[in-house]
């Protein structure tokens, strides 16, 4: 494992959300990158932040989270009953 | 109220939809529904991990949305107000429930205190060592274990694909806030996984 400054390893994981959001300046983002291919440890925790993130991305087509038909029916019902002619 | 007839919705764009809502047109308000049901429910039964409760929430938001219409100027998108409207009625649900997390910071460590941990998991390669559902399965724990403050910005941010100024409209924070909040969650959620799997991995393996 190489060896770096534990602080730059610090600033580093600081900026992984901006990062991978796109919202850093190209010269942070060289910087950043720059560190990532000196420092094992930075590298290997970045793979994993990013593979949880990634992750996250995919709940939303998870098939629990989806509307049953009868829920909208339900709503509807509830809204005509009580907004419809007010 | 008047009704526009049902084939003439698909066309109107929301602002439309909410000025013809406004002027009584029940028919706008019902379509609006429609475009935003199926979303605002999973935004809330991620927020609140029980179909109760985010039945509730669901009625109760577009209760209030119809209510609160003839107030909306439009200062924010309809999407953002009744993504406002549905997180804050979450939030408010889960605070009556008792299930709350006062003190953010007892909650969640700083994101210094979540650096140094190992990645052992991560080195077993997850995509190969657990299956997809497996892995969604700890994921989603870990988002159930998340304060609701940090739950918040994750789910507009990383589930719903929101931007960071969206987000932060939805929630009435800045985006600095929002940046913040959002990096504390991902790192928090990234732990989690970690011991999650790293367990897993250990009781597959014994």
């Amino acid at each position: 494992m190489s060896k770096t400054d534990p602080t730059e390893c610090d600033r580093f994981c600081d900026l992984l959300s901006c990062y991978l959001d796109n919202e850093l300046s190209s010269d942070k983002c060289r910087k950043l990158e720059e560190h990532m291919r000196e420092c094992d440890s930075c590298r290997g925790f970045f793979e994993s932040f990013e593979f949880t993130v990634e992750l996250s991305r995919k709940i939303v087509r998870c098939e629990e989270y989806e509307m049953p038909d009868e829920v909208g029916e339900r709503l509807r019902e509830i809204l005509r009953t009580r907004c419809k002619g007010c | 109220m008047n009704e526009t007839n049902m084939g003439g919705f698909t066309a109107l764009t929301d602002d439309e939809l909410v000025q013809r809502a406004q002027e009584d047109d029940y028919g706008s308000f019902e379509e609006l529904v429609r475009r935003y049901e199926k979303k605002i429910y999973g935004h809330t039964i991620r927020m609140l991990g029980n179909p109760e409760d985010a039945e509730d929430v669901l009625q109760e938001t577009f209760l209030n949305a119809f209510r609160a219409l003839r107030s909306f100027r439009g200062d924010s998108s309809f999407s953002t107000w009744i993504y406002r409207i549905a997180t804050n009625n979450a939030l408010m649900k889960i605070r009556k429930s008792g299930r709350t997390y006062t003190e953010f910071e007892e909650e969640i460590p700083p994101p210094e205190m979540m650096r140094d941990r190992p990645y052992s998991w991560f080195e077993r390669n997850p995509r190969e060592a657990f299956q997809e559902k497996e892995l969604m399965d700890a994921l989603n724990r870990a988002v159930n274990d998340l304060p609701e403050k940090y739950r918040a910005i994750f789910l507009l941010r990383d589930v719903e694909g929101f931007s960071t100024q969206r987000a932060a409209e939805v929630l009435e924070i800045s985006e600095s806030a929002a940046k913040s909040r959002l990096h504390r969650a991902r790192m928090y959620l990234r732990e989690f996984l970690e011991k999650a799997l790293d367990g897993e991995f250990e009781s597959k393996n014994e």
